[in-house]
């Protein structure tokens, strides 16, 4: 099987466990993820007005099918317009085996990250209260010390961007147990406190760890633990009755909440258990959902209760973080900023290992929408509530969507720098970055100019196609979507993507691309596979023949060691290798409790990949100092260099590593 | 280019041959328990938006290019309607006035109504032997003769024909060469097991020509075409070159290229290209039995004759009619027809007694066979939002007999239209069906989906007759003696039962692993035979003669059957594609694998046996006798696989 390929089903089948648990720790560039692309869509002649009585049809004709097709149990969906709800409508089951319907009222989801507007909303009303400067070093609120990269402080508004510059923090974030949620914040963040790998405000790297951060900060300034300060300052105000950050939920609750799935035909799981709290804990209904985003809608208060003063609201819209050009979206304070048709979105989406959800507004045009399902579904036929937004705008919303030219020297002069191998801004702080190795992808530059790249996917899974409508600013063929690229010298700086708010694709090193790594680490594998499977058959037939073994003593002796070196280096890679898998198809078990096997692991390879290499030096200088057959002389060679190989993904892919925290 | 296995390529043997000139889709759905309290009424606005919501996410999310769909209501077109492209490079949008499609086997209802016109002018009798007709004869059979009958309700009995169906890249014979020279077996009695037959279609598409004396396309032009104005319709081939400017792309995935115009040999089973709006013409003519305008294509009573005479043959289950199928649901009266060419995936549903028809037809297979699940749904979902009805109340069978009758039922299955007297029976070996029983008395269909892919369940609500656990359709038996003589279900009952595999090929995993160690034998004693000759040449212990003569006719054996088994897994898997079409171009490949065949496999095997012998008599170690039983094995193991699927037969014909 050729390496490359190998690579590729490899990344495929990461890419397949890992989507779900990335939801809600963003986007990963490898991940499929689709989006409300329009190879098939009919571009719209004029905009149907938004009636629930069309709506209603409209959503008769969508959501049965998509749901019975990406074997989804239920959903829900919430339309608000004009400060009133529109249209509320449950479908599917939200506990299939007893029949039991989705009731957009009373059925609860899990929203995920859309908590994170919570926390948001909670940041924004401090400030208001003059408690939070959103750009004072954080360190101002906290009774530990984060600073950023090269000391650098970081702020609020690092945090609410995305940009303070941590690695990914994967650790505990979901668990069945409620002992493992953290009694408090501050006991996670101590414990998780990730790495910064990028000077604050430079890069959006989505951090469930940064809200997390901030969640803390809003119970620190406001003296109120963070649950309870979102249910007195946005819960009640708005009256959102069926909310709750708790976990387990409140009993009154527990009787309204969905089960969830992984396939709707499938068995129901678990209450997930979300340490990271402000970034992932939030529980609520369709209606409840609907009231926030009334209350969005409408200046920062509801008929029953403020919860921002209208200045704030603006300001949130308003402020945009410009890593990359309009019209590919940005992050604004905390919320996503979209693009649609011209109109301009504002929202959050949010996901957990079962449930889905996206809440979208548009501020300009009064209208509002949340849908939310309870099982991850079908590969490839469940990403139905992002491509429902999309439809709903081109239905409701039409409008232009900018369009350009550039001639086509330049546009392949550009394509040609995009060139080369790229890598996500989420960045894993252990050994899970191993499977950055095999996420790496390129962007592929076609015969008319065009580009794609493998993450950038349509509904079908397809890559999408990119055409360049002014410089460093290309548009999706034959849909709405943008990607921007940011040029510093000549280089490409990183890149990003509509829908891929929070998130860069940055450049790989040379030192961990896996243009060379990836074939280096399958020829590597593949000659210590060989001298590990060729022992026991020379060894049987030297026996069988009686023949002695060649070489002098201490070549054979270096030989030896050079045999037991690969068989440990397969092994602990082996080991490495299908703990990552194991552990990033099941989030749950991302815990503290395998801490003792990961230690086991680090301290293994830190012996293990440097012993083999020197090993296989010692084995080779004496082949060719003693005189040793050509063909053991080579070979020998190769092996050394297969060790080297090895160290060097060891070291460079964190497998030697002093640390838990991740 | 598309990676395809042996086993995607079963699993379009099976969704694709079985489906390949037309099956109609009936997935169900699960009835969603939020549909609204009153049914909406059929109205142009309502049906509209309603498509709006399920169409453009569907076709692409299953990565289908485009589709046209058609309402008609009332004697008049309610709403038509493309979405997406006909042409993706071109962003060519999809015109249901414009853009032609290949709406497969919805050609045979021309052919169909063809034979009705000629029948009802007395020309044709529905049940005379179709030898009285023909210009060359159709084998006789000891159980009876087939009739027109037979033909238009797929019971000739045909065994399944593939080759020369499709031609391209070169264009296909006359019809009656074509039928002349590829007469299929009649592997059952006429008139008892349905088995969907092109080759059936073609014959009565040929009986019309000689019957009125003109071409079938010029008759069809005439009498059909003609008196309903269809002026965007052929049957011809190529098309006519004043049709090419709206001629869909046909694609397999709408993200990848298109694929060439598709010329099927039997032309009155599927050659048809015509717009959405013509076919309208056609469905608008048939809900008024025959009328169109001041026009007429068949007298009401035939009409009626011909949509209303059902051909039973599992008792609760759809039906055949006379070239139409019924599709009824909800307690109205639907007959259908459904059309797929390797590109183009079509449905007609016609409320016979609601006078409203539907149509849908697509430009691309898509990715997991959506295009057939998605129109099976979008069919129910139509007939349940507009033609709604309370869930039927089922009977129930107590726990034990359901269990018993499950029991029963478990097994595997082979569709009746299919191929077992060629090479094509070997893909049978992992296309079969296997129904399971659950331990709460339901069966499990493997081959039989829900839209998600999940294989349906059932639960028996009578003596053999299975509802669908999550939907309206049925599954029926039909048991003699304790044993299942065939079942089937309404998805596909009008057309296809599914028949027990006969006992020798009932554990196809057994003869899978059987194959699959002999070939890992044989490959072995390949591999080392070059290996071993030079060990000993270096170490200079060389055999005594003739048993170095039998090792080396063993070792060339072996590479040779192997690379023949390997040959013949990467013919079926590739059977159909550019390298090895269906057609005369794949003959010489044939050819060569069955000389290869004998000469390997029951070469093989005598040679194995020798070099058994002179191992065994003439020294080697304990471990080299014991390898020449186990190599003689392998030999056995391919020859008898062989002979038993006909990979020895010394024929083209399949």
């Amino acid at each position: 099987m050729n390496a490359h390929r190998l690579a590729v089903s490899i990344r495929i089948l990461i890419v397949a466990l890992l989507a779900p648990l990335l939801g809600l720790a963003a986007a990963e560039p490898a991940m499929a993820q689709s989006e409300a692309a329009s190879l098939a869509s009919t571009s719209p002649t004029g905009a149907s007005p938004l009636t629930a009585a069309d709506l209603s049809t409209w959503l008769d004709g969508y959501m049965p099918y998509a749901i019975e097709a990406g074997d989804i149990a239920g959903a829900v969906v919430v339309v608000v317009k004009d400060g009133q709800v529109l249209l509320r409508r449950g479908y599917g089951y939200s506990d299939v085996s007893r029949r039991r319907p989705v009731d957009p009222a009373n059925t609860l989801f899990r929203t995920g990250s859309i908590s994170k507007a919570f926390t948001w909303i909670s940041v924004m009303q401090q400030v208001e209260r003059g408690k939070i400067d959103l750009d004072a070093d954080i360190n101002a609120y906290l009774d530990f010390t984060v600073t950023g990269l090269g000391g650098a402080p970081i702020t609020m508004r690092h945090l609410m961007t995305h940009s303070a510059g941590f690695e990914e923090a994967l650790g505990d974030l979901f668990s069945l147990r409620t002992d493992r949620i953290a009694p408090d914040l501050r006991s996670y963040l101590v414990k998780y406190l990730p790495r910064r790998v990028f000077a604050p405000g430079t890069v959006a790297a989505y951090s469930n760890y940064g809200t997390t951060l901030a969640g803390y900060i809003v119970q620190r300034v406001s003296g109120e633990p963070y649950e309870a300060y979102v249910e007195r300052h946005i819960f009640q105000p708005l009256g959102m009755v069926h909310s709750s950050f708790r976990q387990p939920l409140p009993s009154r609750l527990r009787p309204l909440m969905s089960q969830g799935y992984r396939l709707g035909s499938g068995e129901p799981r678990p209450f997930e258990m979300i340490t990271a709290v402000p970034a992932g804990a939030h529980t609520g209904s369709g209606d409840d959902m609907a009231r926030l985003m009334i209350a969005l809608l409408n200046d920062g208060a509801s008929s029953r209760g403020r919860i921002l003063q209208p200045a704030t609201v603006r300001q949130i819209y308003g402020t945009p973080h410009s890593l990359l050009p309009a019209p590919v979206d940005r992050m604004l304070l905390g919320l996503y900023e979209e693009n649609l048709n011209g109109h301009h979105v504002v929202g959050h989406g949010g996901d957990t290992f079962l449930f889905h959800s996206e809440m979208m507004i548009f501020p300009d045009d009064g209208i509002g929408l949340f849908m939310a399902i309870n099982s991850s579904g079908r590969d490839g036929y469940s990403n139905i509530q992002k491509a429902l937004l999309g439809r709903f705008a081109d239905r409701y919303l039409p409008g232009k969507v900018p369009d350009g030219n550039v001639d086509a020297a330049a546009a392949k002069v550009h394509a040609r720098m995009m060139r080369g191998t790229y890598e996500s801004s989420v960045r894993y702080g252990n050994f899970f970055s191993l499977m950055k190795l095999f996420s790496q992808a390129s962007i592929n530059v076609h015969d008319d100019g065009t580009i794609s790249f493998p993450a950038f996917r349509n509904l079908a899974e397809a890559p999408k196609r990119w055409r360049e409508i002014s410089p460093f600013l290309w548009r999706e063929v034959g849909g709405e979507d943008f990607l921007a690229a940011k040029v510093e010298d000549g280089e490409v700086a990183m890149f990003s993507a509509s829908k891929w708010t929070g998130t860069m694709i940055l450049p790989v090193p040379w030192w961990r691309s896996s243009g060379w790594l990836v074939p280096g680490l399958f020829l590597a594998l593949g000659a210590l596979s060989l001298t590990v499977l060729a022992w026991p058959i020379v060894a049987i037939r030297r026996r069988q023949q009686a023949v002695a073994a060649a070489g002098t003593v201490r070549q054979r002796k270096a030989l030896f060691g050079v045999r037991l070196g690969a068989v440990a280096v397969l092994l602990v890679f082996g080991a490495f290798f299908v703990t990552m898998t194991m552990m990033l198809s099941d989030p749950l078990s991302i815990s503290s409790d395998l801490d003792w096997w990961i230690w086991a692991l680090h301290i293994l390879s830190l012996i293990v990949f440097p012993t083999a290499l020197l090993l296989a030096i010692r084995c080779a200088w004496l082949n060719f100092k003693e005189g040793a057959p050509a063909g053991m002389r080579i070979w020998s060679v190769i092996l050394a260099a297969s060790s080297f190989i090895m160290l060097w993904i060891a070291i460079a892919f964190k497998l030697i590593w002093f640390s838990v925290v991740y | 280019m598309k990676q395809t296995s042996v086993f995607s390529k079963i699993a379009t043997f099976w969704s694709g041959v079985l489906l390949l000139f037309g099956q109609h889709g009936l997935a169900q759905s699960q009835p969603a328990p939020s549909t609204p309290g009153s049914a909406p009424t059929l109205d142009r606005a309502d049906v509209e938006t309603w498509l709006d919501g399920y169409l453009p996410y569907a076709l692409e999310s299953a990565d289908i290019a485009g589709a046209i769909v058609v309402v008609v209501k009332d004697g008049k077109i309610l709403l038509r309607k493309g979405y997406g492209y006909a042409d993706v490079a071109k962003r060519e949008p999809m015109d249901p006035g414009r853009t032609l499609i290949r709406p497969g086997s919805i050609s045979k209802l021309f052919t169909w109504t063809a034979v009705m016109q000629l029948a009802e002018q007395g020309r044709i009798d529905l049940d005379a032997d179709i030898n009285t007709y023909l210009d060359f004869k159709i084998p006789g059979r000891s159980d009876g003769p087939i009739t027109m009958r037979h033909l238009m309700t797929h019971t000739p009995g045909f065994e399944q024909p593939l080759r020369n169906m499709f031609t391209q890249p070169g264009l296909p014979p006359p019809l009656d060469v074509y039928l002349k020279s590829n007469i299929p077996q009649r592997i059952f009695p006429a008139g008892k097991v349905p088995a969907y037959s092109n080759y059936g279609t073609a014959l009565a598409g040929h009986i019309v020509a000689l019957v009125s004396g003109l071409s079938f396309d010029t008759y069809v032009e005439r009498h059909i075409f003609g008196p309903l104005g269809m002026r965007n319709a052929t049957f011809r081939q190529p098309l006519p070159a004043r049709f090419e400017p709206h001629m869909a792309q046909g694609y397999d995935r709408a993200s990848g290229k298109s694929l060439p115009y598709e010329l099927a040999a039997p032309a009155p089973a599927g050659s048809m290209a015509v717009t959405a709006d013509d076919l309208a013409r056609f469905m608008i003519a048939h809900l008024q039995k025959g009328a169109f305008g001041p026009n007429r294509i068949l007298r009401p009573e035939t009409a009626d004759m011909m949509h209303r005479t059902p051909y039973p043959v599992l008792p609760g289950l759809q039906r055949m009619l006379l070239g139409f199928y019924e599709t009824n649901r909800n307690g109205h009266r639907i007959i259908a027809h459904g059309g797929d060419t390797p590109a183009f995936h079509s449905d007609m549903r016609l409320y016979i007694d609601d006078n409203v028809g539907f149509l849908i037809s697509m430009n691309s297979s898509g990715r997991d066979y959506m295009h057939y699940f998605m129109r099976g749904n979008l069919a129910e979902q139509f007939a349940d939002r507009y033609f709604p009805a309370l869930t039927p109340r089922d009977g129930r069978v107590d726990a034990k007999t359901a269990a018993a009758h499950a029991k029963m039922m478990a097994g595997r299955y082979d569709p009746s239209r299919t191929s077992w007297s060629s090479f094509l029976s070997v893909s049978a070996l992992m296309g079969s069906v296997v129904v399971e029983a659950h331990d709460d008395g339901t069966i499990g269909t493997s081959e039989l989906q829900k839209l998600n892919g999940q294989p349906k369940r059932w639960r028996e609500i009578a003596p053999f007759v299975w509802r669908n656990v999550d939907g309206k359709d049925l599954l029926s038996a039909n048991v003699k003696d304790g044993k299942v003589v065939m079942f089937s279900s309404d998805e596909l009952s009008p057309a296809v039962v599914f028949l027990p595999l006969p006992s020798w090929r009932a554990r196809p995993d057994l003869w899978f692993y059987a194959i699959a160690a002999s070939l890992l034998v044989l490959l072995a004693t390949a591999i080392l035979w070059p290996v071993r000759s030079f060990l000993r040449w270096r170490t200079a212990t060389a055999l005594p003669g003739p048993v170095r003569t039998a090792r080396h006719l063993t070792g060339m054996a072996a590479l040779g059957a192997s690379a023949t088994l390997i040959g013949w897994l990467w013919l079926l898997s590739n059977l159909g594609s550019a390298e090895v079409p269906l057609t005369a171009k794949t003959d010489p490949i044939l050819w060569t694998l069955q000389i290869a065949g004998a000469l390997f496999f029951g070469g093989g095997l005598l040679i194995a046996l020798w070099n058994g012998w002179r191992t065994w008599a003439g020294g080697g170690g304990r471990a080299a006798r014991i390898w020449t039983i186990v190599l003689a094995l392998a030999f056995l193991v391919l020859f008898v696989t062989a002979l038993a699927f006909h990979l020895l037969d010394f024929s083209t014909a399949y």
